[in-house]
């Protein structure tokens, strides 16, 4: 009786509302702006590993631009699974991740969505700054095409395998270091076509990409599941 | 208490079964060291290095089998919620790591006469390393979580998707591996073999699996005591004593 | 099996190790039983006898 039209007030409400998921990407971009400068510490810690990098091999410019895109992938390898930890963390300890337990909205999309946002704020960076570093290490401009694709295709995968790491690292006080351990070995198969795709002279650019686009869709449509029920079995 | 029902019956197989299979593992075992060790001939290619390929390949078939048994429990605990399934995850993982580190330390043994170096990033031994490092992985998650349903359901999730991830790192680094080194090197244990080295290597595999199986029953045994002690003195901590949860026997 | 064949050595290191890891996991799995039975005792007779207090 009187609540019709309350009720379809409110479904206006919520007609004009943000969906739930593009308001967690807005809160999650916003987070990572204000907070922490996620997106500065992740490209200066990579700068920092490719600084670090010729102090271990040596000054050899022609074996710095050898290996210049195994030492873009590495950095970029550590720097994405170095700052996942917090993916799901905080929203733990803020009482977020309740909400999104008990939401309608599927777990498994808000754990996408969660995912496109941390790979927003530190992927995509390190694929932007990753053709500036590569210039330190001597590579040539095909290379650096090269890299760049093939970081912009991987980086993804890493960001979604981290996610079910940090899944299951949740409720863990110190999850970072158990984080790397149980995904690093997971992320081979993406660091062995990214790197060949990067500056394999061999093999050519398009088959390990290809290959490499395919592991990128693969995370997307199966790691999405793990890292909900993850989250799902964490809390009880 | 409808959580012990199942624990006391396996309880009860075990103790059946234990005289069995530790007396098929010792026989198999005897026979197959005799002859790998004297009846089978030395390869005339590698001489007496061959012989290592009967503890080797054991090893190997061990490190996937265990994995697959690990697969299997961790369905049995996310699907079926069947209370000994992440109980033989547990007490599988660390026999899954011990196995693979013995076919990774026969490899090296193996390579290092016949390769020259202690270790190469051949295809096998690296698929293998890393699966050695999910097993690695797998151990860490259960020490790390406390809570022994929660560590059994999270370890399950982990182990599944690395049981999705095992082939296709499989066929990457089998890939990776053709696009640096020419495949030329030996490859241990091909399909044609003869006789003589193949009956050992069956037979040793057999017993390697029987060992398997009993060193799993026994692991699960302490498991389920290694839970009752952990409910008990939770208990106890409490201050009560409930006398009918104690006086049931311990086995 | 010839013990003067040229690498005789790794094959013998290679059954040693096998040995060693083996009995290791069957050692290691008894004396784990041997010490959780024994605490399991140990509990069972503590609450017998605050039972007996109690009575």
């Amino acid at each position: 009786m009187s609540q019709k039209p309350q009720a379809e007030k409110r479904q206006a409400a919520i007609q004009t509302r943000r969906s739930p998921l593009a308001a967690l990407l807005v809160r999650d971009l916003r987070i990572g702006r204000r907070i922490g400068g996620a997106v500065s510490m992740g490209v200066v810690f990579f700068l920092c590993l490719v600084t670090v990098t010729p102090f271990a091999v040596g000054p050899d410019q022609a074996l710095l631009a050898r290996i210049g895109p195994a030492i873009l992938w590495i950095a970029a390898l550590l720097a994405t699974l170095l700052g996942l930890d917090r993916l799901f963390q905080a929203d733990a300890e803020d009482g977020s991740l309740d909400l999104f337990l008990m939401s309608e909205t599927p777990l498994e999309l808000i754990v996408v969505v969660k995912c496109l946002g941390h790979w927003l704020l530190t992927g995509l960076p390190l694929v932007a700054a990753s053709p500036i570093f590569g210039l330190m290490l001597g590579l040539e401009p095909a290379a650096l095409a090269r890299v760049t694709a093939s970081l912009l295709a991987g980086t993804p995968a890493l960001t979604l395998l981290g996610a079910v790491g940090a899944a299951l690292t949740v409720s863990l006080r110190r999850g970072g270091l158990l984080l790397a351990v149980l995904i690093l070995p997971l992320s081979v198969p993406v660091l062995i076509f990214g790197v060949a795709a990067a500056g394999d002279p061999v093999v050519g650019f398009k088959t390990p990409f290809l290959i490499l686009c395919g592991l990128t869709l693969a995370a997307v449509a199966l790691t999405p599941f793990a890292a909900a029920a993850a989250l799902r079995h964490a809390g009880d | 208490m409808q959580n012990y029902a199942n624990p006391t019956h396996f309880l009860r197989l075990v103790r059946v079964l234990l005289p069995v299979t530790a007396g098929l593992t010792t026989g198999l075992l005897a026979v197959g060291l005799y002859l790998a060790l004297f009846v089978a001939p030395a390869d005339y290619q590698q001489g007496e290095t061959v012989r290592i390929m009967y503890l080797h390949v054991p090893s190997a078939w061990m490190a996937m089998f265990v994995y697959l048994v690990m697969t299997s429990a961790a369905i049995g605990t996310l699907v079926f919620r069947h209370p000994l399934a992440d109980v033989a995850q547990k007490a599988a993982a660390p026999l899954g790591a011990a196995f693979t580190f013995l076919c990774l330390t026969t490899g090296s043994l193996w390579g290092k006469p016949e390769w020259g170096t202690w270790w190469v990033w051949d295809a096998r031994l690296t698929s293998v390393l890393v699966l050695f490092l999910i097993y690695l992985g797998i151990i860490a998650l259960w020490q790390v979580i406390e809570d022994p349903g929660k560590a059994a359901r999270l370890v399950a999730i982990f182990t599944l998707v690395g049981a999705v991830n095992v082939p296709i790192i499989k066929f990457s680094v089998d890939w990776w591996h053709t696009l640096h080194q020419p495949a030329s090197v030996f490859r241990m244990g091909g399909p044609t073999i003869a006789a003589s080295m193949l009956w050992p290597l069956l037979i040793m595999a057999v017993g390697f699996t029987t060992l398997f199986l009993t060193l799993h029953m026994l692991a699960m045994r302490n498991e389920i005591l290694r839970r009752r002690l952990r409910r008990l003195s939770m208990l106890a901590a409490d201050g009560a004593a409930p006398l009918g949860v104690v006086a049931e026997p311990a086995e | 099996m010839n013990l003067a064949a040229p690498h005789s050595g790794f094959v013998i290191a290679a059954y040693a190790i096998a040995f060693v890891v083996i009995a290791a996991m069957v050692i290691g799995t008894l004396a784990d039983y041997r010490s959780l039975k024994k605490s399991l005792e140990r509990i069972a007779a503590r609450a017998r006898h605050i039972g007996d207090a109690r009575s």
